[in-house]
């Protein structure tokens, strides 16, 4: 009980430092928060259509017994 | 290179002052860019690594050699390198549809090839890419940062903003639209571009996502800081977003239409002969230039049949024209010739392009580009003294500003295209005749061959300017 207490403590300490100091985003070009977020907002959609057209590349490299492109295969081997 | 040379005057580039990692100067004629220290790993990383070379051998990245520190131009330096020069600067708003749809995709395929070298694009500026040899380079060498995992791609606004509000401006609602980047000096704003697309655009979820909804993603959290570690983005993800945005530009399209001047050889009154012999005037006077000119600037130059009498010599040939009907035409034969000395510009010689940006010197105009040692100005003048109500005196003296050579066609007032620019407008231009057009050319310059183009009333003048010439 008291570890979970001391957890808790550490968890709202760092949420708070997290807040007064917060770790910004520095790159030389103002990336703009609008982008940031819609990145984020959009990120698992496009990673979900990304992973569907390597799967159909794949299945129509293996039925058209084709070697797949140099870049996707690089790909693959990467996310393997 | 002696001590003395090292150390002499090194004059800053305008427009290499916004990426603290580095900057470009000229030291005389050759170009250098100081790599900061601050750059250090990330510049040891794309070389060690091997994304250098692969992108250099891919031909996607300016080549460069790197040079002893003493080339340096300030104390913070880690590295110098002197860049292949290229030799003729273009801007985007100077390029076509398919120029700046070319430029957009190999900016999304060196962004690949980073990622698979552990990198990414820390901008993605189209003033960062250049043609050279025919075919759009990025010329940025300190454009690439350690990749780190989790981290949206910081170059993403950017990307949309030069090159994917632009492009689907051009091919969705007028291709004029890509002038507002002449405007818009950091690419438009996409709350603009969003507003100026058609509404059928939101039924594509490219447009859809990476302009309509990513201006109101602006809009929602204007100045909201951005906290690190809010939220990751996956690397598969980030590759999605990467194959999303290469997927969009290349479904982007603009079919030139037939315009009155892309069709020009086709339609006008030039008969094959007429136009066989003005092509074989313009090979011979340019063959009698000594030394040969090392750039032509061909004005006006319809869809490029007489830029390509110089550029098939050797010889780098700026070959422009203000119709982008013309000049994407003239781009798809530059392509389809794998031609290397050939670029075709989009550019209105009564209002070329103007220094542009901070202090006016980020954007050099035009004019002030490497000269055109020879100019062609074939089939132009009567546009610009008629169209323009130029006196011929302003034609001769703007001409002797900006050439040594010059290969120009008098077309007189009895020609049909001439008729045709006098049919809506009363002719209020008395001093428009061969003797004046004489008369005002030799101010400047000394006419050195003179030829009447056979079966038309045109004549073709072969000029030098002259060294006492008062634009001397």
């Amino acid at each position: 009980m008291i570890i979970l207490k001391r957890l808790a403590e550490w968890g709202i300490l760092l949420v708070l430092v997290n807040f007064v100091f917060p770790q910004r985003v520095y790159a030389y070009i103002d990336p703009g928060s609008g982008s940031y977020f819609l990145q984020l907002f959009i990120a698992g959609l496009l990673g979900a259509l990304y992973s569907i057209k390597i799967f159909w590349t794949r299945i129509r490299s293996f039925l058209t017994k084709q070697a797949l492109p140099s870049k996707l295969a690089r790909i693959l081997k990467w996310r393997d | 290179m002696n001590s003395e040379e090292k150390s002499g005057v090194k004059k800053p580039v305008p427009s290499s002052f916004r990426d603290p990692s580095g900057f470009l100067y000229f030291q005389g004629d050759l170009i250098y860019r100081q790599v900061n220290i601050q750059y250090k790993d990330d510049y040891d990383r794309l070389i060690d690594s091997g994304l250098y070379h692969t992108l250099v051998k891919s031909e996607l990245l300016i080549p460069h050699e790197e040079v002893a520190t003493e080339y340096a131009a300030s104390s913070e330096a880690y590295k110098v390198i002197k860049p292949e020069l290229i030799p003729f600067l273009s801007f985007p708003y100077e390029w076509s549809f398919s120029q700046l749809k070319d430029a957009a995709l190999i900016t999304l395929e060196i962004q690949g090839k980073a990622l698979d070298f552990g990198m990414s694009l820390k901008d993605s500026s189209a003033y960062n890419i250049q043609f050279r040899k025919g075919k759009p380079v990025l010329i940025d060498t300190l454009s690439f940062e350690t990749y780190r995992e989790g981290q949206p791609w910081v170059a993403y606004r950017q990307f949309c903003q030069h090159f994917l509000a632009p492009l689907a401006l051009m091919s969705y609602a007028d291709v004029r639209l890509g002038q507002l980047l002449r405007v818009y000096i950091d690419g438009i704003p996409l709350d603009l571009a969003s507003s100026l697309l058609p509404f059928s655009t939101y039924m594509k979820f490219s447009l859809l996502t990476h302009i309509h909804l990513h201006a109101k993603s602006q809009k929602r959290f204007a100045r909201r800081a951005i906290r690190a570690n809010s939220k990751t983005m996956t690397r598969l993800a980030f590759l999605g977003l990467i194959d999303n945005l290469k997927s969009s530009v290349s479904k982007l399209s603009w079919k030139p239409p037939d315009t009155e001047w892309s069709n020009y050889y086709l339609d006008s009154s030039y008969a094959s002969e007429a136009l066989l012999h003005k092509k074989q005037l313009v090979s011979e006077f340019l063959d009698k230039m000594n030394p040969k000119p090392q750039c032509v600037w061909d004005l006006g130059s319809n869809v490029g049949l007489f830029s390509r009498i110089a550029s098939d010599k050797g010889i780098l040939t700026i070959s422009c024209d203000m119709d982008s009907a013309c000049v994407e035409k003239n781009y798809f034969e530059c392509i389809k010739n794998q031609e290397t000395d050939l670029l075709p510009l989009l550019l209105d010689l009564t209002n070329p392009s103007p220094s542009l940006g901070w202090e006016n010197q980020e954007r050099i105009s035009f004019l002030k580009r490497k000269p055109g040692e020879a100019v062609l100005a074939l089939a132009l003048v009567h546009h610009l003294a008629i169209s323009n109500n130029l006196s011929l005196h302003k034609v001769a003296d703007f001409f002797s500003q900006i050439c040594k050579w010059l290969i120009i066609e008098f077309v007189p007032k009895n020609d049909c295209q001439v008729k045709k620019l006098l049919l809506s407008r009363g002719d209020i231009f008395p001093n428009y005749t061969q003797e004046v057009f004489e008369t005002e050319f030799r101010k400047y310059f000394t006419i050195l061959g003179t030829v009447k183009v056979r079966h038309t009333e045109r004549t073709i003048y072969w000029m030098k300017r002259d060294p006492n010439s008062p634009r001397q």
